[in-house]
């Protein structure tokens, strides 16, 4: 029981980083058709600019927090307009904008190696600090750190995509991008919004990982492929789905290695991952008419 | 740099240019002719190298362990075509690369037999006496030779040959079928082409292909560490793709040199930088690369514009 407790209690927090990474990738793919796999690479440098702000700066965590999530949402923005926009309008297919955005996550990454160099990096927690809430259990102060502030942000986002406008219309442009605009829909203010939640959930994500483990210039990339697997496990383009595909996917992971040796649980995501697309390609909560 | 050194470092540059090249002919074949977006190439040649390097530690001759490793690779293509093919582009090259990093982590893991993070040492077994004797031999004749180069001649030669292969059966209604599938799916279909049987046989001669090309990175690097096998070796063969020219052969060759000049070649230049930074710097022009020519020309140097799809 309490191991079982404890897996949860990991699985939690680094389901609530794929949670918050999937919901933006999940997003633009609805949206934009875009395949993102710079999306990691936006995680990462939300990481670093928390590592500029809280280390080398010596500036407070929550200073950090904001700075990461305002330099990734401004990145998202600008690269709308200086690649997407224009390479939409070129009439570019799926593939040419993923592939582009291979191209486009060498370079952040490469230039955060030049910058940062591959060091491996951790931001300024306290790492030791735990509870034992009951019996075994242990809980640290960083699970705490990452499970509330992800947990408030969730609720947040998901409430703002249900209730209020620029939520609504986001859900309605991932529908269908055509009626959505027909309908009165200003596209193009929506995409940029998109852009900037998209961004500032990477970047809060990036921060939250660097604080959870530690930060090398890989770290995003390699949190990419859980996300796809999030993002498919609720249904491409269903931002509640990806929600709730990052915690399943994060503890399904940590569950399993109550089974199956820990070094494996990568490999888990990504078998649910390959499973999910033969079986139920829509995801959990997609419908078959979304794809 | 001293002139001999300079040539050992050229002949490995090349060397490594002509896995590169072999490596995406295979993926030419399936990306270009057939349209499949493989992202999980790498684990092919994973499966050739580490076939190869175990046949070898355990005592197997070349000449069998050859064969073995390209049929291993062919046969895990079949063995991931048949449930994945049926998928859409992105979603086929979402579960190729995640199929390459599950083989990948497996390898790195079952350390009793692959000896995972420490490396399959003396992978490429017999090959270094038999390299040896080669370089003897035309000693003999009075050619002294930098000891990469056998392998240079040997792997620029099959790469020609499997160049030359992937061209005659260019000529066949083979690959005119495989194109007819690239362009029309349905239409493909209702003219009667088995279209799953083609996108099979074109996935698995592709990881043949691959599997030869993880043969050489065997007897090319001689110790195999799971980390050589990363998804950043099919997205550099991507590079290399999309410079040549998706559909252009000669385009492979070419985009090969190329890129593994930029990769390993520019050690050769003095720059007044860190060797981290100017490695960082190497994969930034990489990814620029990239994003220039899917933004501009994303046929290629030597591709053609009507033979692209890239609409998923």
């Amino acid at each position: 029981m309490e191991e079982f407790l404890n897996t949860s209690i990991n699985g939690l927090s680094s389901g609530a980083i794929y949670a918050l990474g999937a919901i933006g990738l999940s997003l633009v793919y609805g949206i934009l058709k875009l395949v993102n796999f710079a999306h990691g690479d936006f995680m990462t440098l939300g990481g670093y600019v928390a590592f500029a702000v809280n280390v080398s700066a010596g500036m407070p965590l929550v200073v950090a927090f904001l700075a990461a999530l305002v330099v990734v949402a401004a990145l998202g923005v600008a690269l709308e307009v200086a690649i997407w926009r224009p390479m939409r309008r070129k009439g570019a297919g799926v593939m040419q904008l993923l592939l582009l955005s291979i191209g486009l996550a060498f370079v952040i990454r490469n230039l955060i190696l030049f910058q940062w160099s591959g060091a491996t990096r951790s931001l300024d927690v306290d790492q030791f600090q735990a509870w034992n809430p009951f019996g075994d259990v242990v809980i640290t102060r960083i699970q705490v750190i990452v499970i509330v502030t992800a947990g408030v942000v969730l609720v947040g986002v998901a409430v703002m995509l249900r209730s209020t406008l620029i939520g609504k219309s986001m859900r309605a442009l991932s529908d269908s991008f055509d009626l959505a605009e027909v309908s009165g829909v200003n596209t193009r203010r929506i995409v940029l919004y998109t852009w900037v939640l998209a961004g500032s959930l990477a970047g809060l994500a990036g921060v939250l990982a660097a604080v959870y483990t530690t930060l090398t210039p890989n770290t995003g990339w390699f949190l990419l492929l859980s996300i796809f697997a999030a993002v498919v496990l609720g249904g491409i383009g269903n931002a509640y789905g990806a929600l709730v595909g990052g915690i399943v996917l994060g503890l399904a992971q940590e569950w399993s290695t109550m089974v199956i040796q820990p070094t494996y649980k990568e490999a888990v995501g990504f078998v649910v991952l390959i499973l999910v697309l033969l079986v139920r390609p829509q995801g959990i909560f997609g419908q078959a008419r979304t794809l | 740099m001293d002139p001999l050194l300079a040539l050992g470092f050229w002949a490995f540059v090349l060397t490594f240019a002509g896995i590169y090249a072999i490596f995406v002919l295979g993926l030419q074949l399936e990306v270009g002719d057939t349209g499949l977006i493989n992202f999980g190439h790498v684990a092919f040649m994973a499966i050739g190298a580490y076939t190869m390097g175990l046949c070898l530690t355990n005592g197997v001759p070349i000449w069998l362990a050859v064969p073995l490793a390209v049929l291993a690779a062919a046969a895990a293509g079949v063995l991931l075509g048949i449930p994945t093919l049926r998928l859409r582009a992105d979603y086929f090259a979402i579960t190729t690369i995640a199929a390459g990093e599950i083989l990948r982590i497996t390898i790195q893991n079952e350390q009793g037999t692959t000896g995972g993070t420490q490396g399959l040492r003396g992978a490429s077994g017999p090959w270094r006496d038999f390299n040896n004797d080669v370089l003897d031999w035309f000693e003999g004749i009075g050619l002294e030779l930098d000891r990469r180069v056998p392998l240079l001649v040997l792997v620029w030669i099959t790469a020609l040959l499997v160049g030359a292969l992937l061209v005659y059966l260019g000529r066949t209604p083979w690959r005119r079928a495989l194109r007819a599938v690239r362009e029309n799916e349905e239409a493909a279909a209702a003219s009667g082409i088995p279209v799953f049987s083609y996108k099979l046989q074109s996935l698995a001669l592709g990881s043949a292909i691959a599997g030869l090309a993880g043969v050489f990175y065997t007897l090319f690097s001689t110790t195999l560490f799971p980390e050589n096998f990363e998804p950043i070796f099919t997205f550099v063969g991507f590079a290399i793709l999309i410079l040549g020219g998706i559909g252009s052969y000669f385009g492979v060759v070419v985009g090969s040199i190329v890129i593994s000049f930029i990769v390993s070649g520019t050690r050769f230049l003095d720059f007044p930088l860190d060797a981290d930074k100017v490695a960082a710097l190497r994969f930034v022009v990489i990814g620029l690369i990239i994003m220039g020519m899917m933004a501009f020309r994303p046929q290629g140097i030597f591709g053609k514009k009507e033979e692209l799809h890239l609409d998923a």
